[in-house]
């Protein structure tokens, strides 16, 4: 349904609707914002490849199928910008300081002590995610963010399924140590009242 | 204050753990306004500039092809002109006969020495010689 839907707007934005294009802009755009953000750690960035992956993909709508999805499509788009991007600044990022900040959209369900565990597993696991390469760290994030299948994220990296499960397996074997350290590390601490 | 032994976490817990790290770092994130703006103007100031472009590359890429082809064919009318005219006969190459060694052994043979060729003796013979009076003198 959804993919008769985009190709009823793919075909009407070949044809030049504008109108067309900024409905599928709606229907994507966030998703491929948040995989570049989760991509490059930076909003500037993030928005940056946003812009450039939908005017290639206007460029590019000539070269799009009816039966084609489209979001594999944009993704595969939105991850070459990306690791252009990675490329260039990833020597010399700095984590921006909201990356070390404590999450707060768990505390309205959980308990403090809960969100507080919560909010250190997820630092660690986001740095975690930085120390990782590039190939390793876009297939977890477009599998766990993205909702991606193996044959779609072997699409949208250009490489055989057998590498995106090579990739997701040491991805998460070296995230499982991360995990498995800090429960080592993390003190137990006895709460008196 | 005591410390934990390391426990091996489990598939899920850590699926969970890696899609809820993910989620909190996106969640309620969205591209301001002003990239689809950009991305519109792009588009209105981009269609026919691209076009122009795409003219451009397709004109090149046929110039290209045509000089390449015109040097293709140079070459290979240059080689058939070649081999018609005996370019690489044997004979062509007048390296293969070595002349100063054929030429000392004819000076050395006085009878088979052509009859209208001058030697030595007789160039000196001929500047030795006073020109006759009234005749043409060079300058000296």
């Amino acid at each position: 349904m959804a993919e008769s839907a985009d190709a009823a707007l793919v075909s009407q934005a070949q044809s030049g609707d504008v109108a067309a294009f900024e409905a599928l802009y709606k229907k994507y755009s966030t998703m491929v914002f948040r995989t570049a953000y989760a991509i490059l750690r930076d909003r500037y960035a993030a928005e940056e490849v946003t812009q450039e992956c939908f005017i290639r993909a206007y460029r590019g709508l000539a070269r799009v199928q009816a039966c084609d999805s489209l979001g594999p499509w944009l993704h595969r788009i939105a991850v070459n910008l990306s690791y252009n991007w990675w490329r260039q600044t990833h020597r010399y990022r700095l984590l921006p300081l909201d990356s070390l900040k404590v999450s707060e959209h768990s505390a309205r369900t959980e308990s403090p002590q809960a969100a507080l565990h919560r909010a250190e597993v997820n630092d660690a696991l986001a740095q975690a995610l930085d120390t990782l390469g590039f190939d390793q760290k876009v297939a977890l994030i477009l599998f766990y963010l993205g909702g991606f299948s193996l044959e779609e994220i072997a699409y949208i990296l250009d490489c055989p399924v057998g590498t995106v499960k090579s990739r997701l397996h040491y991805g998460r074997s070296k995230l499982r140590r991360t995990l498995e350290q800090m429960q080592r590390t993390l003190p137990e601490v006895a709460y008196e009242f | 204050m005591m410390w934990r032994r390391a426990r091996r976490v489990s598939d899920d817990e850590l699926d969970l753990a890696i899609r809820s790290t993910l989620r909190a770092e996106t969640e309620g994130l969205e591209p301001s306004p002003q990239v689809w703006a950009r991305v519109r103007a792009r588009i209105a100031e981009g269609r026919p500039a691209q076009e122009r472009q795409d003219r451009a590359v397709v004109w090149q890429a046929r110039l290209a092809n045509a000089i390449q082809g015109a040097v293709l064919a140079m070459l290979v009318l240059g080689f058939g002109l070649g081999l018609s005219r005996g370019f690489l006969a044997p004979g062509w190459n007048q390296s293969t006969a070595p002349s100063v060694p054929t030429a000392t052994y004819v000076a050395k043979s006085a009878g088979r020495y052509p009859k209208d060729a001058l030697n030595a003796k007789r160039l000196m013979q001929i500047e030795q010689q006073k020109p006759a009076p009234g005749a043409w003198q060079l300058p000296q």
